[in-house]
């Protein structure tokens, strides 16, 4: 017995309402798929942002305690030197450690001579940021010269505030860790766009020599490191937080996810939001299901009678009535993935941009392909298709053979 | 013992708050390759009978046994392979499947029973020459004549070699000339295959082709009689 031309003989006898209902399945199936690329092509950007926007690396060890504790006290959370050293000689014999590069946090008060605002900024190696951010966003760079040991990035709307142009000067007035008032002159050498709006009126960034300057220590207070590979984060973290207790420093590792806050308040958003349209789209799609193989089986009941005479069994209706279902579902979902591929290609190539909340510039709107996602989505929606259809054949099945010779 | 065998069969049906007895106590023996006509007024439980010789429905009370099986120990699977193996189907309404052609409709109940599509193809194309449909095995139930689709049902019903073909009003919806022709072929198979025939009818004219009829009235057996057909009256219409 061959269900499945069975199953489609029977859909193309109505074809107008099958094609409602492919066409509900297959909006469904593209609008929970562009959305789901477009929440991917979003993580992605957020991704890149937090790792090499924000040059947060895919790791950062500090002494277990600094973001507690060494809010009060952080000379005593921040390495040495020579701590420095073995630790990032440590982590370095790691194989899949590609980089560690050694930060230090500053804040303050920085000044143009006659006016006088909060900063906080980072001392960097230009160098190993430049590896970490390799091609990103370049508008975005807020790049220091190595040769240049006062040079100073800064971020546009605090240069708008300081009145400050590239190649003019400012001071940055700090407290050192040691409780010292410290003062030095920096050259603004880059105007930058930090890409959130929260950071963009108070960042700068400077050399990790001169960060130690103006603190007046030799150590650093963090090591960020860059791995091979993003998706070994969570292991590498488990195994170099081994490994460098094993030896003796009480340390602790926060990946790239847990120091972005905004990358995980945005990523629970658009995971409730998913999750939400999610819901509806599915529940449209099974009711719409529902409705097409109720109406089906209730107008071939006499039909199912014949078949029961003729000695189907009851499994044998639920199995007719479920492959019916199965196909609509497949093929919605079949023309469901080719809306999706031409929705894409029409929104990635109209080149429409946004702003996002909290960011300082526009995006782009692209949307990427999420297979993952839609193959989930496409089992999901052809078992419950089949269940949906396996409802009302099931009550069809039981019904008194006569009784259903009889319908009419 | 009889090939079907009834005892004391009543059977009855609820409409609303009424019962409807549309048996009462019918005690009836058919033996391998009877051609009976169950006839009667409308209402007077032809269609109840069939049905329960046909095994699609279960007796209130009283006893029915099939080849010596006892009816009401089948369970639902045990009474669905047993309609397919050893009981045809011939429907008022023809009750072909409007989305399979007549060489499909006929194949149902072999791959019903899992056959080989081979085979059951040939056997079905057979079974389609033999009911003289030959020519339209590949034409949908809507693009044939009522005579046509029942010759079809027919071939359908003949098509498992069951043992017993139950036929419920199968004229009704024909002309009367198409439903001699249909009597006639359902005779000459009769006698050429052995098969059981067990059809209702409440047009008299057609009780003259068989061997066996069977009046009933208000649910209860009057009378059956055993008619002696010449060969004559069958080739009048062949």
């Amino acid at each position: 017995m061959n269900y499945l031309k069975l199953g489609f003989r029977n859909i193309l006898r109505n074809r107008r309402r099958s094609l409602v209902t492919l066409l509900a399945v297959a909006s469904g199936f593209a609008s929970i798929n562009l959305f789901a690329g477009y929440i991917k092509n979003t993580y992605s950007g957020l991704t890149d942002q937090s790792v090499k926007g924000e040059r947060l690396g895919h790791l950062t060890v500090v002494k277990r305690g600094l973001f507690i504790e060494g809010k009060v006290d952080p000379e005593k959370y921040m390495f040495n030197l020579a701590e420095a050293e073995q630790v990032k000689k440590a982590l370095l014999e790691d194989p899949e450690v590609a980089l560690v590069t050694p930060r230090l946090n500053v804040s303050g008060i920085v000044s143009n001579g006659t006016v006088s605002t909060i900063f906080i900024g980072e001392g960097i190696v230009q160098q190993d940021v430049d590896a970490i951010r390799q091609d990103f966003r370049a508008d975005r760079s807020g790049r220091l010269n190595p040769d240049n040991s006062i040079g100073a990035a800064m971020a546009n709307d605090l240069a708008a505030i300081l009145n400050v142009k590239k190649g003019d000067g400012a001071v940055l007035l700090t407290t050192t860790p040691s409780g010292q008032a410290n003062a030095l002159d920096i050259d603004v050498i880059d105007i930058f766009n930090t890409g959130n709006a929260r950071t963009n009126d108070k960042y700068l960034l400077v050399s990790f020599d001169f960060a130690q300057r103006l603190y007046d220590i030799d150590g650093a207070e963090r090591l960020v490191v860059l791995l091979d590979d993003i998706r070994h984060t969570e292991t590498a973290r488990a195994r170099l937080t081994d490994k460098l207790r094993k030896t003796g420093f009480d340390v602790e590792i926060k990946t790239w996810k847990e120091l972005s806050s905004f990358y995980t308040q945005v990523k629970n958003m658009f995971d409730m939001i998913f999750l939400f349209i999610f819901s509806i789209v599915f529940i449209v799609v099974v009711m719409s299901i529902v409705n097409t193989m109720g109406m089906a089986v209730m107008e071939r009941t006499r039909e199912i009678g014949t078949l029961r005479a003729l000695g189907m069994k009851r499994w044998g209706i639920r199995r007719l009535f479920s492959v019916e279902g199965m196909i609509l579902a497949v093929l919605g979902c079949v023309a469901g993935a080719l809306i999706t591929v031409l929705v894409r290609l029409a929104v990635n190539k109209a080149h429409i941009t946004y702003v996002p909340p909290n960011f300082s510039d526009a995006v782009p709107l692209l949307v990427d392909l999420d297979i993952e996602t839609a193959v989930i989505t496409f089992l999901f929606i052809t078992i419950l298709a089949t269940a949906a259809a396996f409802a009302p054949a099931v009550g069809a099945s039981r019904k008194a053979i006569v009784d259903a010779l009889g319908h009419v | 013992m009889a090939f079907i065998e009834m005892q004391a069969v009543t059977k009855q049906y609820r409409l609303g708050e009424a019962t409807i007895h549309a048996l009462r106590g019918v005690d009836l023996q058919i033996e391998p390759g009877e051609f009976i006509a169950v006839w009667g007024p409308s209402g007077s439980g032809k269609t109840s009978l069939l049905n329960l010789i046909g095994l699609i429905d279960r007796p209130t009370s009283g006893r029915i046994t099939f080849e010596g099986r006892d009816v009401l120990s089948l369970n639902d699977n045990e009474s669905a392979e047993l309609r397919n193996r050893k009981v045809g189907f011939i429907f008022q309404t023809f009750n072909l499947i409007p989305v399979l052609n007549a060489f499909e409709n006929v194949m149902l109940p072999l791959q019903l029973q899992g056959l080989e599509t081979r085979q059951a193809s040939e056997k079905a194309m057979e079974r389609l020459e033999e009911v003289g449909l030959g020519q339209q095995a590949f034409a949908r139930p809507d693009q044939m004549s009522g005579g046509q689709r029942q010759r079809v049902a027919i071939a359908r019903a003949l098509i498992a070699s069951p043992a017993v073909i139950i036929a419920d009003e199968p004229t009704a919806n024909l002309d009367s000339d198409t439903s001699n022709r249909i009597i006639s072929l359902m005779r000459e198979l009769n006698d050429k295959e052995g098969v059981t025939f067990i059809f209702s009818t409440h047009d008299p004219r057609l009780l003259s082709y068989v061997k066996r009829s069977i009046k009933l009235e208000d649910g209860r057996m009057k009378m059956g009689e055993k008619h002696e057909l010449s060969e004559a009256r069958v080739s009048q219409h062949p």
